[in-house]
């Protein structure tokens, strides 16, 4: 009944075609890290976007069929509302995150993009941080700032996220999870490695895992 | 990340049904393909899936091994002999309380089964708190391991994240105002 062609190319970069499967099997597990980190990871809309595409296609299939009343039909519009449920979640956590300080998520972005690292913001997600900073700003101006004396005050340019301390549940996927550089509570001027084996678990502070969980090593819980 | 959330996941697992309609043609969804459906034959889809069919009386569930009577004995016992949390099935509280509400007909004394999940999420609980408590005590390490945990489990946990981050702002504080 699907006529959606299953093999496509979501990147150019990238020489095999990914499967849908494939791409909602990624979706579910950015999902998952997205919500239980404390802070924004690098963007995977890429999928969100494929995801959408998936969906419209498979809306219009369904329309096109005679009997509206077949368990299949059921089925295929109770899958398109499971996608769609965890696309609107995934956009939803970021845009939270995102809004409880636009200028950090800006700033970081801009630093990931001088280090050559990949986009902590989707292109959408950065003109909204702009004018949700704007639009915070002006508030702020014409409701206060406009009405204290210019006064000694110095200005904060704005506050930073400090994620140092926050801890997460984490496992580890991969075979690699080698040396991870925790911080040593009892001389915080030096640091603890640890091996973390594959299926372990652990409570461990965010700092430590941020790289493996990029590299996709280690999942949060 | 809470249990509603925890349940969307379980919805993923593979279980097997009995279907009781027939149906020729497989159904080819975005996650891969299901059926084709033949009555009476033993048939493997998604969670969410069986749930749906089971409440269109389209099917019988056939209960995963590791929800059975004896089996679900062997792992309280498990939990209870060990100090660390025991292996548990993937999803195991979730997908026991999608069957138990929507399946009920098709668990063989279902209030056994209740009761003996009931016995080992409360063993698993007790651990989980008294190491909780005892890991939030002290300021010696700010790293835990804690294999077998299920995603439920951590959820409900989030409040101990946030006490981890308190204690490490003071052990920053201590190391920062103690004079070298």
């Amino acid at each position: 009944m699907s006529s959606v062609d299953p093999s496509f190319n979501f990147d150019e970069d990238y020489e095999e075609a990914v499967t849908p499967q494939e791409v909602l099997q990624k979706m579910t597990t950015a999902w998952q890290n997205e919500l239980c980190s404390p802070c924004l990871l690098p963007t995977q809309m890429e999928l969100v976007d494929i995801l959408l595409d998936q969906i419209a296609g498979m809306e219009e299939d369904i329309g096109k069929q005679v009997d509206q009343r077949q368990l299949r039909i059921s089925v295929h519009r109770m899958e398109l509302q499971r996608i769609s449920f965890i696309t609107s979640d995934y956009v939803r956590c970021r845009l939270r995150k995102i809004e409880s300080n636009p200028n950090d998520a800006i700033e970081t972005h801009n630093k990931r993009r001088d280090e050559n690292k990949s986009d902590l913001l989707s292109e959408a997600e950065l003109q909204f941080a702009r004018e949700y900073a704007a639009a915070e700003a002006e508030l702020f101006d014409k409701t206060v700032l406009e009405f204290m004396p210019p006064g000694p005050l110095k200005k904060v340019a704005f506050p930073l996220l400090d994620c140092q301390e926050d801890m997460v549940y984490a496992k580890v996927l991969g075979e690699e999870a080698g040396n991870v550089a925790v911080p040593d509570w009892k001389d915080l001027t030096g640091e603890l490695v640890l091996e973390m084996e594959k299926s372990s678990c652990h409570l461990i502070p965010f700092d430590s895992v941020k790289e493996y969980l990029e590299e996709g090593t280690v999942q949060l819980l | 990340m809470n249990a509603e959330r925890c349940e969307y996941l379980a919805g993923n697992v593979l279980i097997e049904v009995i279907p009781s309609i027939s149906d020729e043609k497989p159904i080819h969804l975005i996650s891969g393909d299901i059926g084709p459906f033949e009555a009476g034959v033993p048939c493997r889809v998604p969670m969410w899936t069986a749930i749906l069919m089971k409440r269109k009386h389209n099917c019988k569930v056939v209960v995963p091994k590791w929800m059975e009577v004896d089996e679900l004995k062997k792992l309280l016992a498990s939990e209870t002999e060990n100090d660390g949390l025991a292996e548990l099935p993937e999803h195991f509280f979730e997908i026991s309380h999608m069957l138990v509400r929507n399946a009920t007909d098709d668990i063989f004394e279902v209030e056994a089964v209740k009761s003996l999940i009931q016995d080992i999420y409360d063993r698993r609980d007790a651990k989980l708190r008294t190491s909780a408590i005892a890991f939030l005590s002290q300021n010696q390490t700010c790293h835990a391991q804690l294999d077998c945990v299920q995603l439920l489990e951590t959820s409900s946990a989030r409040a101990t994240l946030n006490a981890c981050k308190q204690v490490g702002t003071l052990v920053r504080n201590l190391h920062e105002t103690t004079p070298m």
